[in-house]
């Protein structure tokens, strides 16, 4: 075991370090072309949100750990370090992408890299390509962003490795549930009709670092049904999903906390 | 004139009139056990306006204006929701039964009302109700049950058009109309 | 004074690559397994109003072409009029009309510019076209966009002849609102009511017929005997209503297409308050024997009633639940008006209506759940309850309100108001949550509003 896993993380980091340089590279050219000017006011709001948070004014930089990745080749339990890290983030995001794949799968990390700078915006879920490149470039780097949709997958993995650090506390949790709400509730509007009211919808998604949705969210659960807001019943549900989407990114949720938040269950009830 | 019904003394009247009611309900055709004398009593009180005119002077005897002319008033009225008739009533019936017995060939309608504070529907039922009183009364007082259509104009047809308790009073009612 | 009124279908015609999918993606799925607990939270929408904004351009048309109706320009311009009027009337819309929004060209119909939609702070888009067909009718098509997340909600296409242009834009509209919110089509229906006009103590009342939004009005009586209380049958081909033509009142059947009238029962007695069956084969009435009033049942075609109610009092007003298995009606044999609902052979009777007051006027809902009524407690004021008499909700509050009638997907109530003092009428229409009270315009007073279904 350690011994695969040294070596793999071995090559792994060895690879990352590789693909940090050229992605940076990369980075540096197409962050020119695109946003700079609007990402800011974004940033800004989150920040003041998330108080417990750190002080960057990014929320991007957050998601790059890389930093960690080249200091943290050893077992999991040091992925505790990311918050060491921060500050490192800040000044250099892109790294992330490689430290997710540092956790355990070396070669499938390689393979991503490579394709992340132009194939890897294909992976991104279809639909919301259209809509959310505005959005994305709001937050940061494109190619930041196209680097944690490829390295979404892959943290499923990584998130079981942290999960020891219990950094979220209940105040943390709260603060997590607050910037959540937030951005949810400009989003989310309940359908009308007698007893609509009534309706209680459970939603559940998941998010990757950049606080994009992965996959698709879903409704798992629906309380308060009777006779009048059955008609609403489906749309109640389509709505909540339609906010859900409609919020995201939620880029100013912490990465330190990502396990905390990668995987959201939300109730959408309406008050009169 | 007609607002006497006021509703103050709805406690009095609806225990004297439950009674003459029930009366009348009870029998149909055959008079309540009070009322014989009456025809020939003196139409003393009741209202005062038509009863000092002396008969002769006026209209074409037997027509509607001879009718109004002769008896105490043409119509008579009810409490709210109800359709019974009181002594005030009783009273102006008789006087009309009166009328009627001096000219047996004629025939007459008696309209039921409704004030404006019932349902349509119901107010249908109700002047139907109130016009029906009226005329198993005129009937109970010997006036042949075939002389006396009844029709209901519910809530369509105000008398008085204000909406207050007085031009209620005096939309919910039944009123005696001679067929020429 | 006679006229028809035809009901051509409108042909429904599936566009391009069909309709567009329903809410099927909302179904709740089953919870799959969690790999760790996820993060709770709720949020809860208090916001004042959930209105939906809502942009609907003029429909474009390819080539511009003459109809009977007007070009396919105009017809553009006023089926788009007529679909924000319509959204607009059920208070859940704030429509952009194409006087707000920029027009669009005919290529832009099956691909919006949604970037340049989404950024008109407006939450959905109607597309539509105008099309001359080579037969002489008009298609017309129908597309709903959800300008934020750029999906196609709805698509639809109506074919029909150019002077049903009206009834395509109304069919465009139910679509509509049927998918924003989740509730059945209503718009493209036919109200018929009482036009009332002249001094309170001499009103003139007149049978008439509208569209739901009071287009295409026409009075059918001519006020020289007073109509009351009309409902439409349920295929519109004829009317009943109440009468005073022979002097008193009695339910006459009125054939639309003929224009001829018939008694429904001849008898001495006065009869009212009629209703159809579900399914147009019988006619509930009331009818007054010797200050008696019960509720019978008759053929539409005539023959020898059936008395369902035998109770000393009044019995009034009954209406089928939809299923007809079941009337609902008021009696006062309590000693006060109350709501009743027996079985449709009158057996079983039992009282609902508790509460303080009188209950009057009860109508089952199209949609079974619930009954509207009048409470008459000082002031009048339309309300619905359960089957079972439970869940009491006041809609109104006004001096005079009376007589609810269901829109046909059984979420809005019309019914009329009285004015205190000037006895004037006024027809409304409030939703079942009592918001978005509103006034019907019709070209003179009006009562006894009676909602017909959906057109086919």
């Amino acid at each position: 075991m350690k011994r695969s896993e040294y070596i793999g993380l071995g090559v792994a980091t060895i690879g990352h370090v590789g693909l940090f340089g050229v992605l940076s590279l990369s980075i540096l050219n197409t962050s020119d072309s695109f946003e700079r000017s609007e990402p800011i006011a974004v940033t800004l709001s989150d920040n003041i949100a998330l108080a417990d948070t750190s002080p960057r004014p990014d929320a991007e930089p957050a998601t790059s750990i890389a930093p960690e990745i080249g200091e943290i080749v050893p077992p999991p339990e040091e992925l505790t370090q990311p918050e060491n890290t921060p500050e490192e983030a800040e000044t250099m995001p892109q790294p992330t992408p490689a430290r997710t794949s540092a956790p355990k799968a070396t070669a499938p990390a390689k393979v991503k890299p490579k394709p992340k700078p132009a194939a890897k915006k294909p992976p991104v879920p279809v639909n919301r390509s259209g809509r959310r490149r505005p959005d994305r470039r709001r937050t940061g780097s494109r190619l930041g962003s196209n680097f944690l949709d490829g390295v979404s997958d892959q943290e499923s993995i990584s998130r079981d490795q942290t999960p020891p650090a219990a950094r979220a506390g209940p105040q943390v949790q709260a603060s997590l549930q607050r910037e959540i709400t937030r951005k949810l509730k400009p989003k989310w509007r309940a359908p009308t009709g007698a007893d609509a009211e009534r309706l209680v919808t459970t939603v559940d998604w998941r998010l990757d670092k950049d606080g994009r949705v992965v996959g698709k969210p879903r409704c798992t659960k629906q309380n308060g049904v009777n006779a009048s807001n059955r008609p609403q019943k489906d749309l109640h549900c389509e709505r909540a999903i339609r906010a859900v989407l409609d919020a995201q990114p939620f880029s100013s949720l912490p990465v330190e906390y990502y396990d905390a938040w990668d995987n959201i269950s939300y109730d959408f009830d309406r008050k009169l | 004139m007609t607002a006497s019904k006021s509703p103050k003394n709805i406690l009095l009247k609806s225990a004297i009139l439950t009674a003459s009611v029930l009366a009348l309900a009870a029998c149909g055709q055959k008079p309540p056990p009070e009322l014989p004398p009456a025809p020939t009593t003196n139409t003393g009180p009741s209202t005062a306006t038509t009863q000092t005119r002396p008969v002769e002077t006026g209209p074409v005897p037997g027509s509607q204006a001879d009718f109004l002319a002769t008896v105490s008033s043409d119509r008579v009225f009810f409490d709210t929701d109800r359709f019974n008739i009181d002594t005030q009533d009783q009273q102006t019936l008789q006087s009309q039964a009166r009328w009627l017995s001096q000219y047996p060939s004629k025939r007459i309608i008696v309209e039921g009302h409704a004030d404006e504070r019932g349902t349509r529907d119901y107010n249908l039922a109700l002047g139907e109700r109130r016009a029906n009183s009226a005329k198993n009364y005129l009937v109970a007082l010997g006036i042949a049950p075939s002389r006396i259509q009844v029709v209901s104009y519910g809530k369509e047809r105000p008398d008085a058009l204000g909406s207050n308790e007085q031009a209620w009073a005096q939309n919910r009612r039944a009123v005696t109309v001679t067929v020429e | 004074m006679r006229f028809s009124i035809l009901i051509s279908p409108i042909v429904v015609v599936a566009l391009a690559f069909g309709f567009a999918p329903g809410i099927a993606q909302a179904q709740i799925e089953a919870e799959a397994p969690a790999q760790d607990d996820p993060l709770r939270g709720s949020v809860t929408d208090d916001s004042s109003d959930n209105i939906i904004t809502i942009s609907v351009p003029g429909l474009p048309t390819p080539q511009s072409a003459q109809t009977p109706a007007g070009s396919t320009d105009e017809l553009g311009a006023r089926v788009s009029d007529v679909i924000v009027a319509d959204l607009r009337s059920s208070g859940l819309f704030r429509p952009l009309g194409r006087n707000a929004v920029r027009a669009i060209s005919y290529d832009e119909v099956t691909t919006p510019a949604l970037s340049y939609w989404r950024g008109r702070n407006n939450e959905a888009l109607i597309q539509g076209f105008v099309r001359a067909m080579p037969d002489g009718r008009i298609t017309v098509g129908c597309y709903l966009y959800d300008v934020v997340l750029g999906t196609e909600l709805a698509r639809q296409g109506y074919v029909v002849e150019p002077a049903d242009w009206r009834r395509a834009a109304h069919k465009c509209a139910d679509s509509v609102y049927s998918r924003l919110t989740g509730e059945s089509p209503f718009f493209d229906s036919r109200i018929a009511y009482i036009a009332e006009t002249g001094p309170k103590d001499r009103r003139t009342k007149r049978l008439a017929i509208m569209d739901s939004d009071g287009a295409n009005h026409r009075f059918i009586t001519n006020g020289q005997a007073t109509a009351l209380t009309p409902r439409f049958s349920p295929d519109y081909q004829s009317i009943v209503y109440l009468s005073f033509l022979n002097g008193s009142p009695s339910i006459y059947i009125y054939d639309v297409d003929s224009g001829r009238q018939r008694r429904v029962f001849s008898t001495s007695n006065p009869t009212f308050a009629p209703r159809w069956s579900p399914d147009g084969h019988f006619i509930l009435f009331s009818m007054a024997v010797s200050g008696n009033t019960d509720i019978y049942r008759i053929s539409a075609g005539g023959g020898e009633p059936e008395r369902l109610t035998n109770a000393p009092g009044i019995d009034v007003g009954g209406s089928y639940s939809p299923d007809g298995s079941k009337i609902v009606f008021e009696s006062d044999r309590s000693g006060a008006q109350q709501i009743y609902v027996m079985n449709a052979n009158g057996s079983n009777q039992k009282r609902i209506s508790f509460g303080g007051g009188r209950y009057a006027t009860p109508e089952w809902s199209p949609r079974g759940d619930l009954i509207a009524f009048t409470r008459v407690s000082g002031d009048f004021r339309i309300g619905t309850m359960t089957p079972s008499g439970g869940n009491i909700r006041l809609l109104t509050n006004s001096w005079q309100d009376e007589a609810p009638t269901w829109a046909p997907n059984g979420r809005l109530i019309q019914f009329f108001r009285t004015a205190r003092g000037s006895g004037k009428t006024s027809i409304w229409q409030v939703d079942l949550t009592g918001k978005n009270a509103r006034q019907l315009r019709t070209p003179v007073d009006g009562s006894d509003p009676s909602w017909g279904p959906v057109l086919p």
